[in-house]
């Protein structure tokens, strides 16, 4: 017995020298990394994009959240994500942003954050995984994030306003996206090459505010109803008070 | 079969990926970008078959087109012109950097493919307990909501379609109708769903205290082995880096490849350090191959 338990102490402490070296080892490399010569920036940003979402992160686990909330956001991740996959034939044409607008607009900024940025991870396990991966978790975080602030301060009241802010978040991921894209892929940066990357992603950033635009006007009062009947009805992430 | 690498402890494949991916993005190197995307491919179809790898590919190559494409069109440094098009000089150091670019970045995706392979859910449960418990139940959670909700919408078609509500017939504006029907009642059931769940992991005595994960892994001599042969190779391959052996230099032109020894012996640490897997699923299958002739 007692041999065993030594057993599962060695093991444990294996893990936890294998963790935290890997934390402190990994991002010292990586900051070495971009201030060494050849300025490997793209990696930077995907280290930097973590980091900006660890905060959001470490607030839920912190708080240690109730089983419901987090099978709520798991099946409202899970649709945003089945959702891009159903309608991957049409490129850049999704309803994730407008799924995780509403959740937001329920069950507030932080459910928005991590809908968005859980149904990145896993629509991504469809369409390939890569370094953009971190950036579309931010976009979507971020999008699901703002709609969530924007229900606490009121601003939602119209259907014109919803529909704005939907066609503005298509944009805003676009461009957030494309910076990405510049980072990474083009050497040397030049004031042209990002006109260029801006200019030809136009398109794709339009079909993406559209149909973010179409799928709010289509489901929010919907979605909405029935999502504010399951919240009352099991008393679920009643966020409202907070921030 | 063809799960010699996924049987390794968790910790030896995921500090595997870990560095093979880092590596991949940091160096930019023409030779060390192909071994990686070789070794890459060969490691995909070990796991996957042919199948995957053509999958792999055709998801791959459109994408290796854009990035290939897209560094010569809108930059235009380098010294080499080879063509102009509309009056916009293509020069060859460009060219040369989107390849390797283009080619780094399809080594990442299939990295990434294989990755998705080998830690399955519990082996990610297993290495994230400890530090971020609930963000990773909540993404285990939403990956098997997603295969659960496709087997849900599959039911939902086909009691709509019983009863005469098919989504494929009709006019368009009753098509839609009926598909927002469809959505709206797999919205409700998996929530009401979902709260069984939850209810039945607060019943087993989810978030109370002292509670650990199940696992069957074990760290046995021959994971300390691999780890040991994984992190010299990547401590050799980032000394490579740091002394400059990594990244060649593209602007203004194309700088000559280095063939010094310790340029090779940079080269030929990063090949096998990339050849780790599928070393050991080929040694597996070798084995398993006299162990039947045996018989």
């Amino acid at each position: 017995m007692s041999n065993r338990t030594e057993g599962k102490n060695r093991h444990f402490l294996i893990l936890r020298i294998f963790r935290w070296a890997l934390m402190i080892t990994v991002p010292c490399l990586l900051i070495f990394s971009a201030l060494n010569e050849d300025k490997n920036y793209g990696l930077l940003s995907i280290l930097l994009i973590i980091l900006a979402m660890v905060p959001f992160f470490l607030s839920f686990e912190r708080r240690k959240p109730e089983a419901r909330e987090l099978v709520v956001i798991a099946v409202m991740a899970g649709i945003a994500a089945l959702g891009r996959v159903a309608f991957a034939p049409i490129p850049h044409f999704k309803p994730t942003s407008a799924v995780v607008v509403i959740t937001a607009m329920v069950f507030g900024p932080e459910a928005g954050f991590l809908t968005g940025a859980i149904a990145a991870i896993t629509s991504n396990l469809f369409f390939g995984q890569g370094p953009w991966t971190p950036w579309q978790m931010f976009c979507w975080g971020m999008i699901g994030f703002a709609a969530g602030i924007l229900r606490n301060i009121g601003w939602f009241k119209s259907n014109l306003r919803l529909a704005v802010f939907g066609f503005l978040t298509g944009f805003g991921f676009g461009w957030v996206m494309n910076i990405w894209y510049v980072i990474g892929f083009i050497e040397p940066i030049t004031y042209q090459a990002i006109m260029a990357a801006y200019i030809s992603s136009f398109w794709f950033d339009f079909t993406h505010a559209l149909s973010t635009l179409i799928f709010l006007v289509l489901l929010a009062r919907p979605w909405i109803k029935k999502l504010e009947r399951v919240k009352t009805k099991f008393g679920i992430l009643d966020s409202s008070k907070k921030l | 079969m063809n799960k010699a690498f996924a049987s390794y402890h968790p910790a030896v494949s995921f500090s595997f990926f870990i560095l093979i991916l880092i590596l991949s993005m940091l160096l930019m190197h023409p030779v060390l970008v192909g071994i990686s995307l070789i070794s890459a491919c060969l490691f995909s179809w070990f796991l996957n078959g042919l199948k995957g790898l053509y999958l792999n590919f055709k998801f791959g190559l459109p994408m290796f087109l854009l990035v290939a494409l897209a560094n010569p069109l809108f930059n235009h440094r380098g010294k080499t012109v080879l063509f102009f098009f509309r009056d916009n000089p293509i020069t060859l150091e460009a060219t040369i950097y989107g390849l390797c670019s283009a080619a780094s970045l399809v080594g990442i995706i299939v990295w990434f493919s294989c990755y998705n392979k080998v830690i399955t859910s519990d082996k990610f449960l297993y290495i994230f307990a400890k530090v971020i418990p609930t963000i990773a139940l909540l993404i285990t959670m939403s990956i098997r909501m997603v295969y659960k909700l496709r087997v849900q919408l599959k039911m939902i078609t086909a009691a709509q379609h019983a009863i005469g509500l098919a989504v494929g017939e009709g006019q368009v504006r009753q098509r839609i109708r009926r598909g927002m029907r469809m959505i709206s009642i797999l919205l409700s059931w998996s929530l009401e769903d979902g709260i069984e769940t939850s209810d039945s992991m607060k019943a087993r005595g989810y978030g109370l205290k002292n509670r650990s994960a199940f696992s069957l892994f074990k760290f046995s001599w021959r994971d300390g082995i691999v780890l040991g042969i994984i992190a010299g190779l990547g401590a050799l391959c980032w000394a490579g880096y740091i002394a400059g052996y990594g990244v060649m230099r593209f602007y203004p032109a194309l700088a000559p490849l280095k063939l010094s020894p310790p340029a090779l012996g940079m080269y030929l640490c990063f090949f096998i350090l990339a050849l780790i897997p599928s070393l050991i699923e080929l040694r597996e299958n070798v084995k398993w191959h006299f162990y039947k002739s045996a018989i």
